[in-house]
């Protein structure tokens, strides 16, 4: 069943690359069949997913005996809600490439490989397997940039290309040597040899080495400080669906590879190497607020703002190997809520920067402009819009009651009871968000018309379908953030069970 | 007796071929087509008929050649040989399929290029040292000629530096070769015997060593002898390019392999730290010259030298997983390099007649179709996952990093710095050729045109043959990786008697 | 005793039949012929000379073929043996195939019948040298071989470079001739008999090596050097190659120089005798054969003349068969006598070729008189470059056999390589980077034939049947030397051991 997931994107792609006749358009249809294809699967699988058992739905296969590989997938409590997350999105960004016309038979397949890409790294718990598609979901990302990019789509896109490229390599010669100390690939046997606590000497003096290798590739992937200069441009180059598969998605995958390949693996080096992880993830998180507190571009804007978010995904993740005084069980109380608040924060602020830069995205196709400066009163001409692009920033700002809110309201918890300083230092880059938002809607939905805007279309009924299943996830995660705490709860206790 | 098919189907059908009268072309092409389609389904035949879990050499045939020297006609299969005569097969096909538009003498086109096949066959065949060494040169001629004539860019210049570089490296093996019949108490040219452990003092085997080693390493393109490689293949014909590329420089790493590790393994742990080192910058210095060259094929060539030091490498760690890379890199390169070689000197250079990156304008919009494929071979090529180029790489890395009592730690940082660079030329490269408008094309005189014409047949037919196998290996090596780790075998025992030799 | 002449007249018999036809030749020819036009003459003379050469030939087969023992007569004056039998028998084949070669080009000049006998002359004398083991025969057969090349070479009177050519070749000659005569008589001092057998005996049971008998070597090996073109003292060859009638240049290159290694050989190796004698020449040798491989090779870079190429050749090709005879007795001698059989053969084809192309258009054997020989003569381009090829020890043809086996016999010598300061692999290891160099200048002949399109103005290339029969057959036994080199090498190897 998996696997259909992964490989219906792919031969969608097929399909739509090879469709005979002149039709272009019809590359679309093939892309929206093959998400709905595959969002109609994973949502089969939600039904019939149990939050008390593990790893669920697994497909093992042989694959390269001799190197000890295997096909191996399934879903857990750490890729239930990613998995959930790209099935949504991926609609989204089908939609919200709707009106592309440029070569559209080039488009939408890479746009499905780029989705295939995500799907199997998302699913897969053998790090052959995982790297293939972590390294295969680059290509179409590079190309997707360089085609259908902005004017320094070129610049962008190798920039990206290249700085993902140096993580990976890290990345890959971290686990070769892992490999080749412990006879394997799979994620739950590394994690069962970390759990014994002999994989450091295992390993030997490389050990550190080795971890800082992955930690490498997952800190551009993700991205923290000062790798992340790859980020801000690629956001702002790439066309509208695309900076939602990046910002939405691509991201997350360097998240996941935190949550996958470095808490269960490494528990030693984490708890070491705890001031590290602190350190960038503060400086990622408050240089993100204040960088986007500068900018006039809103698209830059929302980059720096998404940078920001998923730092706090980050946060969440490394307060919970700092020492701290607490009883195991005290110290479990916070470290699940900031675990899980990590995990949460993830699909949440998915679901909210993907609606963010959808909006942004038909505002600029309706104005041409995505500057401050530019706007203004339109609050008057599309009510509707501004209702809904409100809704979606608040989400972001962390208004109680939407998606935001209950993620980054558990992770600072939990950070708050571990790491005080650090919690109260990322309060400030909070205010710092609520603050250049409320400006952004200020400015641009507020205050005197701008008379060139005065005739612009409301909401569209494609818009509508768009936004508004991301608008009732949203309140559904704010509302009743237990509902998908639960799904994330075994797996959690799992990962902490060593820290 | 049915491997030998292979070199016997080949030299026939050069020697048909060059006998058939100029005009007929048609008839020439086909019959060079069958010839080397045949060729290829030996060689897959007899990969099947090839018994794996019995292992070492399989369909021998031993027959006195000149016994007052003791050189005898001795030919033979393993998992490594079976792997690169499905290489030879697979290029010859498409290297036939990429001449089709030869005109020029092509009855002694294809004669050169089938005697040039045969002989490739030949030297993986062989099982004896002067035989081997034989095939060797019989492939060295024809490469000449087919430069020389059918070429372009300085082509008299590079047949020359070609040749001579082959043949001089090809002195030191025949050096070597004398050396090793002389040097053990057996008094053969025979492999099989001569692998025997403990056949060579450790003294013999730390001096004989580099000499054949060199030898070899020359004809793979080890740094610095390396410069024939981007100059010879740069003025070949697109078919040459693709088989110089693709097998003849395996010929070398082959040596390397079956002659200066499996009879010398004492010899090669002492000077593995020193080849490791010129096999990383093999890496990296292929890589970055790559990166600044203008010529499209030059880019390809100097990607060449940067893969076989892959290659290298994976010979320098001299543990199963490394050998095992090597030789998966072998088949790799061979496969990838020729895909490159066939678009960049083939399709595109027949459209544009230019290889000048400068003179490219975004070509994906006059040719996306191939510049699509160009993509992915170029993506195959930076070894991306599923593609071969990536499990062998993967192989040769870990193998590095299991060698590591012998081999400084700066060599694979080195290495990973040659993936960048590797990256780095590749989409810079990509970029120039296909995504760059370029003010020369401007020239109203030569307008160039919107849309260059389609791929022809033959050319789809070589591409997808060459994609589908990078890919169909890349994404289920097992069997080949199987095939091959039964052919380590033995040269591995003899690498680890070797280690505890006082 | 009695002179066992019936036996010395069956032994001779061959030769018998070549002087007849040298006889025949010239008698036919003043006597008959006279005032009949040069064409008619020379085709004549041509006749008798093959049909005497190929009845030898016919008669040596026979005597091969009846298996006698090893014949020695008088002073081990005639001393035949399989092996001497078949090696005359490939000279007279080799020279059969210079009269073919001569006979289609124009008459080199009047004296028609005199070129055909002196060819003839000196092939019976190479036959004679080859077939002694008499110091004092093998003088005098070797000085009448080399007259009568003096005489041919200058056989283009009207040639003043032809005329300045033969009177160097001469002078260089007549001194060579005084060192070689030198250094028998020395020798014979030394041993006191003239049969080289016996004095194998003398030397195996001298105390110790007098100082004369080194200078005897020194002297032999100097007065030789000089018939197979060593360096240094090969300065004669290249003009030799290049102004001497073509033919009659191959058979300098093929024939004569297969005569000046037989004596060599004889003198190097009188059967029986003790390894270790050769510490007396072995230095001399390998200084030889450095000079002669440095000398040839580089020389021959520079040259555009394939005739002066040949010859620039024709002298690396001699250091490697120097390398091969410090390969001993047994391993050396084969290894030289089968490469020195197969470079003649190339050598003579290479000619052979040259003289169609070139000659008969009026040219000088100037690389571009090739050029494009692909499109005027596609299989006389093939066959041209299966003699380059093989002079350039490209496997599968006989050349490198012969070449591996020289460097094998060599190495064999002292077959330790981790002992640096014995052995020759220092020497073969030069030897094999010379034969990539050597590569480079036969290489550039082959591109002009096969790579280069023909001038504009060429002229056709004719080439008549009994040429194409005798091109062909030395390209088969170049192609057949090399894939069954066996049988030729196990029959010299045991008639040189038995």
């Amino acid at each position: 069943m998996i696997s259909l997931i992964t490989f219906l994107p792919l031969l969608a792609a097929l399909g739509a690359f090879l469709y005979p006749g002149k039709e272009a358009r019809l590359a679309r249809i093939w892309a929206l069949g093959g998400v709905l294809a595959s969002l109609a699967v994973i949502l089969k699988l939600a039904t019939r997913y149990s939050t008390t058992t593990g790893l669920q739905f697994v497909e093992r296969h042989h694959w390269i005996p001799s190197l000890n590989i295997e096909y191996f997938v399934g879903i857990d409590g750490l890729n239930f809600l990613l998995v959930l997350l790209v099935g949504i999105l991926s609609v989204v960004v089908v939609l919200a490439s709707w009106e592309i016309t440029e070569r559209p038979r080039t488009y939408f397949p890479l746009l499905l490989l780029e989705l295939t890409g995500l799907y199997g790294a998302f699913t897969a718990l053998n790090f052959y397997h995982w790297f293939l598609f972590f390294e295969f979901s680059l290509v179409p990302a590079f190309f997707l940039i360089k085609l259908f990019g902005g004017e320094r789509r070129d610049e962008a896109a190798i920039k990206f290309f290249l700085f993902t490229v140096l993580g990976s390599v890290a990345l890959l010669l971290g686990f070769q040597l892992l490999y080749f100390k412990l006879g394997t690939f799979d994620f739950y046997k590394l994690a069962e040899i970390a759990a014994t606590g002999t994989l450091p000497e295992q390993v030997g003096p490389l050990y550190p080495y080795i971890f800082l290798a992955v930690l490498l590739g997952l800190w551009v992937k993700t991205p923290l400080v000062p790798l992340h200069i790859w980020q801000p441009e690629a956001y702002s180059q790439a066309p509208v669906p695309v900076t939602i598969l990046l910002s939405g998605l691509l991201s997350k995958l360097g998240v996941y590879g935190f949550l996958r390949l470095i808490l269960p693996i490494f528990p030693a080096a984490v708890k070491e190497h705890t001031c590290l992880l602190l350190t960038i993830t503060l400086a990622t998180i408050l240089l993100g607020a204040y960088a986007a507190l500068r900018q006039n571009d809103i698209k830059k804007m929302l980059t720096y703002s998404s940078l920001n978010h998923v730092a706090y995904c980050i946060l969440g993740i490394s307060v919970i190997a700092v020492a701290s005084e607490h009883a195991a069980d005290v110290k479990l109380h916070f470290q699940s809520p900031a675990l899980q608040g990590a995990i949460l924060q993830m699909f949440s602020h998915g679901l909210t920067v993907a609606g963010l830069f959808y909006m942004l995205g038909r505002l600029e196709k309706r104005t041409g402009s995505r500057y401050l400066n530019d706007f203004g009163g339109l609050r008057t001409v599309i009510p509707n819009f501004t209702t809904l692009f409100s809704v979606l920033t608040f989400s972001s700002i962390g208004l109680p009651f939407l998606a935001g809110f209950a993620s980054e309201f558990l992770i600072f918890f939990g950070a708050y009871s571990l790491a005080p300083v650090i919690a109260l230092l990322s309060v400030l880059a909070l205010l710092t968000t609520a603050l250049f938002l409320l400006t952004m809607i200020q400015r641009v939905f507020t205050g005197p018309l701008n008379e060139k805007w005065k005739n612009l279309p409301d909401l569209s009924a494609l818009e509508w379908i768009t936004v508004t299943p991301l608008i009732a996830l949203i309140v559904w995660v704010g509302v009743n953030p237990g509902f998908w705490l639960k799904y994330s709860e075994l797996l959690s206790l799992y990962v902490l069970s060593q820290y | 007796m049915l491997p030998l098919l292979t070199v016997i189907i080949s030299f026939l059908g050069a020697l048909v071929v060059g006998l058939i009268p100029d005009k007929h072309l048609r008839a020439t092409r086909w019959i060079a087509l069958i010839t080397a389609s045949a060729g290829l389904a030996t060689a897959i035949t007899a990969t099947l008929q090839y018994v794996l879990p019995q292992g070492g050499f399989q369909s021998v045939l031993a027959q006195a050649w000149i016994p007052s020297i003791g050189i005898q006609f001795k030919t033979g299969v393993d998992g490594i040989s079976l792997t690169l005569l499905l290489l030879t097969g697979l290029i010859a096909v498409c290297g036939v399929l990429f001449s089709w538009d030869i005109d020029h003498r092509t009855n002694t086109f294809f004669a050169f290029f089938l005697a040039l096949i045969g002989g490739v066959y030949g030297v993986f065949l062989s099982l004896d040292l002067v035989l081997l060494f034989v095939f060797y040169e019989i492939a060295i001629v024809p490469k000449y000629f087919l430069i020389a004539i059918w070429g372009s860019t300085r082509r008299e210049y590079a047949a020359m530096k070609l040749v001579l570089y082959s043949f001089t490296s090809s002195a030191l093996v025949l050096f070597g070769l004398i050396a090793l019949y002389f040097g053990s108490d057996l008094h053969t040219f025979d492999i099989t015997q001569l692998m025997t452990p403990n056949t060579y003092s450790e003294t013999f085997q730390i001096v004989v060593f580099p000499v054949v080693f060199l030898g070899f390493a020359v004809l793979a393109g080890m740094w610095p002898f390396h410069t024939w490689a981007p100059t010879g293949h740069v003025a070949a014909p697109t078919a040459a390019s693709m088989l110089l590329a693709g097998v003849v420089m395996k010929l070398g790493a082959y040596g390397c392999l079956r002659i200066a590790i499996g009879l010398l393994p004492i010899g090669a742990t002492h000077w593995a730290p020193v080849i490791a080192w010129i096999a990383v910058i093999n890496i990296l210095y292929g890589a970055l010259i790559a990166l600044v060259q203008n010529d499209f094929k030059f880019v390809i060539g100097y990607s060449s030298v940067s893969h076989m030091g892959f290659v290298l490498l994976g010979l320098a760690t001299l543990n199963a997983t490394g050998l095992n890379g090597a030789v998966l890199q072998m088949f790799s390169h061979g496969v990838i390099g020729a895909l490159l070689f066939a678009i960049v000197g083939g399709s595109i250079y027949r459209r544009t007649h230019t290889r000048q990156l400068a003179e490219f304008d975004r070509l994906i919009d006059r040719m996306p179709a191939i510049a699509w494929i160009f993509i992915v071979a170029g993506l195959a090529s930076m070894g991306l996952p599923g593609f071969t180029g990536f499990i062998a790489e993967l192989n040769v890395l870990v193998g590095a990093w299991q060698a590591q009592n012998s081999l400084h730690v700066g060599v694979l940082i080195v290495a990973g710095l040659g993936i960048i660079a590797t990256f780095a030329y590749t989409l810079v490269k990509i970029h120039e050729a296909f995504f760059r408008r370029s003010p020369a094309a401007d020239n109203p005189e030569h307008p160039a045109p919107s849309h260059y014409p389609r791929l022809t047949c033959p050319e789809i037919i070589a591409l997808t043959l060459l994609i589908a196998t990078t890919l169909g290996v890349g994404l289920f090596p097992g069997r080949l990786i199987t095939l091959i780790n039964t052919g380590l075998a033995p040269i591995l025992i003899a690498l680890s008697t070797g280690h505890v030799l006082p | 005793m009695n002179f066992p002449y019936f036996n010395l007249l069956i032994a001779l018999l061959p030769d018998l039949a070549v002087l007849a036809a040298l006889f025949a030749a010239l008698g036919v020819d003043y006597a008959i012929l006279r005032y009949e036009s040069p064409a008619k003459r020379n085709q004549t003379a041509a006749r008798i000379s093959v049909a005497g050469l190929s009845l030898g030939l016919f008669i040596l087969i026979l005597q091969l073929s009846w298996n006698l023992p090893p014949v020695s007569i008088g002073k081990d004056q005639v001393a035949l043996t399989p092996l001497t039998l078949a090696v005359k028998a490939f000279l007279f084949g080799l020279s059969a195939i210079v009269v073919i070669l001569s006979s289609s080009s124009q008459p080199p000049c009047k004296h028609v019948s005199e070129y055909y006998a002196l060819l003839l002359l000196s092939t019976l004398s190479a036959g004679l040298l080859v077939g002694t083991e008499n110091l004092l025969l093998l003088f005098v057969a070797l000085e009448t071989m080399s007259l009568s090349l003096y005489a041919l070479t200058a056989f283009n009177k009207d040639s003043k470079a032809s005329t300045e050519t033969a009177f160097k070749y001469f002078t260089f000659g007549a001194v060579s001739s005084g060192f070689l005569l030198f250094g028998l008589s020395y020798f014979y001092g030394v041993v006191q008999t003239l049969s080289l057998p016996d004095a194998a005996v003398a030397i195996s049971q001298l105390p110790s090596i007098p100082p004369l008998l080194r200078i005897a070597y020194l002297f032999i090996i100097v007065g030789v050097a000089f018939k197979i073109a060593m360096a240094p003292f090969h300065f004669w060859a290249p003009d030799v190659y290049q102004y001497a009638p073509t033919p009659i240049a191959g058979w300098i290159a093929s024939g004569s120089k297969v005569a000046g290694f037989f004596v060599l050989l004889k003198i190097l190796f009188p059967p029986a005798l003790p390894a270790s004698n050769q510490t007396i020449w072995a230095g001399a040798i390998a200084c030889g054969a450095v000079i002669t491989l440095f000398v040839g090779n580089l020389g021959a870079l520079r040259q555009n003349n394939i005739k002066r190429l040949l010859a620039y050749s024709a002298i690396g090709q001699a250091g490697y068969l120097l390398t091969g005879i410090l390969g001993g007795a047994i391993q050396g001698q084969t290894s030289v006598i089968f490469y020195i059989l197969v470079y003649a053969v190339a050598n003579l084809g290479a000619f052979g070729v040259i003289n169609i192309v070139s000659d008969r258009n009026g040219l000088n054997g100037e690389l571009p008189d090739v050029a494009g020989c692909w499109q005027r003569k596609p299989f006389l381009a093939v066959l041209l470059g299966v003699y380059f090829l093989s002079l350039a020890g490209i496997p599968p043809l006989a050349g490198f056999i012969g070449k591996f086996y020289l460097f094998f016999a060599a190495a064999a010598q002292h077959p330790a390589i981790t002992h640096w300061n014995q052995g020759y692999y220092w020497l073969v290891g030069l030897a094999l980077l010379f034969t990539a160099v050597a590569l480079y200048y036969y290489l550039r002949v082959l591109k002009a034939a096969f790579v280069s399109d023909a001038p504009t103005d060429a002229k056709p290339i004719q080439v008549n049947p009994a040429e194409w029969v005798c091109l062909s057959v030395l390209a088969l036994l170049l192609i057949a030397g090399g894939l069954f080199p066996e049988a030729i090498i196990s029959f010299i190897q045991t008639t040189i051991t038995a």
